[in-house]
């Protein structure tokens, strides 16, 4: 006979073997502590790195800010001119549209070199020329050129940078900020002595949206690029400021000019270092002064080539080990996707930038990323090697669309941001609202993300120490909680798991689950063009250019060594490809597509994995994209990005006349590609639209005992 | 040794003890009230292991081994592997104060059933975590019942994926 058991002895019994074996074989250390303590949160996106008329933009800032919050829906916004000096007011909005065809020197949208295949918007283009925010300020300050405080006998008179931010910039900044209820505040992409550019903010004195309606100030910021901004040469120590660029308890003060009280000294055969120390002392400073709502993020890093301190160039490892050694919670990563991403040579990056034989390290990108983290085993690698917490982003770099108008939808420069790529950042709101100190937070947690297309548009990614009984149970439930966290925007909040910027410690042979979640969008992203994309059209693949789909996802990790000392000179410094930027123990440890990830309707997908027996510290990060492995002139056998600008060659000829690799056969591929008797190449933004990626960054497994991940805070 | 951490964890079983008790069907043919005794034991085996203190061998008892059959193996992962691993881990609990706890994951809504003529049978049952963030998965995975004791007895041919 079949009988009725009360079931609480089954549940008991059950219970009791489960609850013993996770509470005696789970050993996780910072994750499992901070599972319970962290506030709810969200992943919400942003860009900190655009351009306007105040430096070699196009735009006013209200037009930018404009794009990037309203149009393309960031969440947060962070404006960063150049550092130095400029003409341009870009306070001053544009003015109204004129006609897009004159606009465009066209004599009317039929003609010229557009043809009928681009769009013109309906309302024209805003004037560019001497108008809007292309007036000058000593044309346009009621004071004109004795408001002005810079240097020089030029007509117009440029205006100092501190100045523009100080007394100009900001407040526009923060007024925006208030009307879109979006944090939207102001930083630098500083002119880095001795190096190229660095996205850099002070948040200190700001008070964008949701602060009180009381203006606040960007002095600190001002005072920054006054202090530390390669083409910032004015020595009046800001005028009525005088500001002193000291630092306390540096050893490099005796630099400090008397006058301008800033180093002023210039790089030469003596002082070959000069400048990359004025850079550190900058991080000192804002340590001092603004420990925790500051940044300096390398920009573009392998664009300008290796590093060269007699003509300000590039970035070595060494240099991004000093920048984090430095401070730890203010150089914390690089924008290794560059902006550009619609430019002839992807990212700007190309052969003799510098100059004859000057070229970008990797001399391009890959898949639209520099190689300091495309190579698997480069650079990225070899600081996630050392345990440390160096982070990765991406940014639009946008100052304008090259052939085409602010307000058309094609481009041969530019992607606005949030039109082509996106920086998720988790920010823990708990009950208050989006703020940007919760913001700059995220971004020196780890736990983010880039993306280039909307290619995704959620994430969950979380590794366990496994309680090893029953493995099937406990992988469903690590599979389900991220995928439920991908559903709410969220991550995975369990004690024992790690997600991105975390480290989970586990005994020596602990197993651990890795769960990944991730949502493919449905629909369409910002991508004009809905003919094939020309990459998959190679391999048989006839997919629409603006309604991407992930292809794959890898996991890739490494083994973590420990932090190599400044004094090991072998280990410390070298050149992309040395063993100083290498980690050998870096590889493709996992590939999951349609074949072995859990598809939903909704665009979800979820794939998990075991690490048996987990002996030495080590990190995981993801990569995916939508190209399949072996893709011609995009991805080799193993899924790796190939160089970008084999597939389409710099080529500097008022007629082309170098050839790309990819060909654009629809009728649709629009007329301003690369064309070559009559053959149209993949080429500005339809490359950029067919070559998707999303990188995330790392969580780090410390074996206890073994070697300590000490970069994550 | 973070006694708060395994305060908390012997709080949380013991939630989940109480918690879970529900009423449902599940189908064993058992024939008496042994089977009925057999879950007691088996509970009050583990409630043992728990009020003893840590640091007097709890974790590294007898009892607390002793829930799994000898042939047990679930993937890799065999009876002995166990042992060694409550014995690591309480080892590692008393000397390194940066190891944390997983909590107790509670099981709820058991049903066994389909056992063969070895007693193996099957458990079906929802697995939920006492985290920030909650979440359950439906489960199932083998016991066997041997002298009127159930023991995990694992899944031998788990699936490669994992």
């Amino acid at each position: 006979m079949k009988k009725q058991f009360n079931l609480r002895h089954t549940a008991m019994a059950v219970s009791a073997l489960i609850g013993l074996v996770s509470v005696a074989t789970v050993q996780t250390a910072a994750a499992a502590d901070m599972a319970k303590t962290k506030a709810a949160g969200t992943y919400v996106t942003g860009d900190f790195h655009n351009h306007t008329t105040c430096s070699d933009g196009s735009l006013s800032m209200k037009k930018l800010i404009d794009k990037s919050a309203k149009t393309f829906g960031l969440d947060w916004f962070v404006q960063a001119d150049h550092g130095g000096s400029s003409t341009r007011n870009c306070t001053v909005s544009e003015d109204s549209f004129e006609p897009v065809a004159p606009a465009l020197g066209l004599t009317n949208s039929a003609t010229g070199p557009y043809s009928s295949s681009v769009t013109y918007p309906s309302g024209g283009q805003p004037a560019t020329t001497l108008k809007g925010p292309n007036q000058s300020w000593e044309s346009t300050l009621s004071a004109g050129r004795a408001g002005i405080k810079g240097d020089g006998t030029a007509t117009p008179k440029a205006m100092w940078r501190w100045q523009e931010i100080k007394e100009f910039q900001y407040k526009v900044t923060e007024d925006e900020s208030r009307a879109r209820a979006k944090p939207i505040w102001i930083g630098l992409e500083q002119n880095a002595p001795g190096h190229e550019h660095v996205s850099t903010n002070v948040l200190k004195g700001q008070k964008p949206w949701p602060e009180a309606a009381v203006l606040g100030n960007a002095t600190l910021q001002a005072q920054y690029e006054y202090c530390f901004d390669r083409r910032d040469t004015d020595t009046s120590r800001g005028a009525e400021n005088q500001w002193d660029c000291s630092v306390a308890g540096t050893t490099s003060t005796d630099a400090l000019d008397t006058t301008a009280r800033k180093i002023t000294g210039t790089n030469a055969t003596a002082t070959s270092d000069l400048g990359h120390r004025k850079t550190l002392e900058g991080i000192k400073w804002m340590k001092e002064k603004a420990p925790t709502t500051s940044y300096f993020v390398p920009a573009h890093p392998e664009r300008a080539g290796k590093y060269d301190a007699l003509n300000n160039r590039g970035f070595n490892i060494e240099h991004f080990r000093n920048f984090n050694n430095t401070a730890p919670k203010i150089a914390f990563g690089f924008e290794s996707m560059p902006g550009h991403q619609a430019s002839s040579n992807r990212g700007e990056y190309r052969a003799n930038f510098g100059g004859p034989g000057i070229d970008s390290v990797g001399v391009g990108t890959y898949g639209g990323t520099g190689i300091y983290t495309a190579r698997i085993g480069g650079v990225w690698d070899a600081l996630l090697g050392e345990g440390r917490g160096w982070w990765f982003f991406a940014s639009s770099d946008y100052h304008n669309r090259g052939l085409f108008g602010p307000d058309q939808l094609e481009s041969t420069q530019d992607f606005y941001p949030g039109e082509y790529q996106k920086d998720y950042v988790m920010v823990r709101k708990g009950s208050n609202s989006l703020t940007a100190e919760g913001i700059i937070d995220g971004l020196r947690s780890g736990n983010s993300f880039a993306v280039s297309g909307d290619l995704i548009d959620r994430l969950g990614f979380v590794a366990c120490a496994q309680p090893r009984v029953p493995l099937a149970a406990f992988k469903a439930l690590v599979e389900a909680a991220a995928s439920n966290a991908v559903t709410k925007n969220a991550e995975v909040r369990i004690d024992g798991c790690a997600t991105m910027g975390e480290k989970l410690v586990v005994l020596p042979g602990a197993d651990v689950v890795v769960a990944i979640a991730v949502r493919d969008p449905q629909g369409t992203n910002n991508s004009p063009y809905n003919f094939p994309n020309p990459s998959l059209k190679q391999i048989g693949i006839t997919q629409p250019l603006n309604a991407p789909v992930l292809d794959h996802v890898d996991v890739i990790g490494g083994d973590v060594t420990g932090y190599v000392s400044p004094t090991d000179t072998t280990k410390y410094a070298g050149l992309e490809g040395s063993a100083a930027a290498s980690n050998a123990s870096a590889g493709i440890k996992k590939v999951f597509n349609s074949q072995n990830w859990t598809a939903a309707a909704n665009g979800v997908r979820v794939m998990s994995y075991r690490i048996p027996a987990v002996k030495v510290s080590q990190y995981l990060r993801l990569r995916g994209t939508n190209l399949p492995a072996a893709t011609p002139f995009e991805t080799d056998a193993s899924g790796n990005p190939l160089n970008d600008y084999e597939l389409i060659p710099q080529d500097d000829g008022v007629t082309a006349t170098i050839a790309g690799k990819v060909v654009c056969a629809d009728a649709a591929c629009p007329a301003h590609l690369r064309t070559i008797n009559g053959v149209k190449y993949s080429s500005f933004d339809v490359s950029g639209w067919a070559d998707l990626w999303f990188y995330s960054n790392p969580i780090f497994i410390e074996v206890n005992k073994s070697v300590k991940v000490v970069g994550v805070q | 040794m973070n006694l708060s951490r395994i305060s908390l964890s012997t709080i949380l079983l013991a939630v989940v003890v109480t918690a879970v008790i529900t009423l449902c069907d599940f189908g064993i043919d058992s024939g008496s009230q042994s089977i009925v005794a057999a879950y007691d034991s088996l509970a009050n085996r583990a409630n043992a292991t728990y009020a003893a203190p840590v640091a007097a061998g709890g974790l590294t008892s007898t009892a607390a081994a002793d829930r799994f059959d000898p042939k047990f193996v679930d993937l890799t992962f065999t009876k002995s592997l166990a042992s060694d691993a409550l014995k690591a881990n309480s080892v590692a609990l008393g000397a390194d104060s940066e190891l944390a706890l997983i909590p107790v994951t509670q099981v709820t809504n058991p049903v066994i059933s389909n056992c063969d003529s070895k007693n193996v049978c099957t458990l079906n049952a929802t697995l939920v975590n006492s985290d920030a963030d909650i979440t359950s998965v439906e489960f199932s995975t083998k016991v066997i019942l041997v002298s009127g004791v159930f023991y995990f007895y694992g899944e031998p041919f788990s699936p490669p994926s994992l």
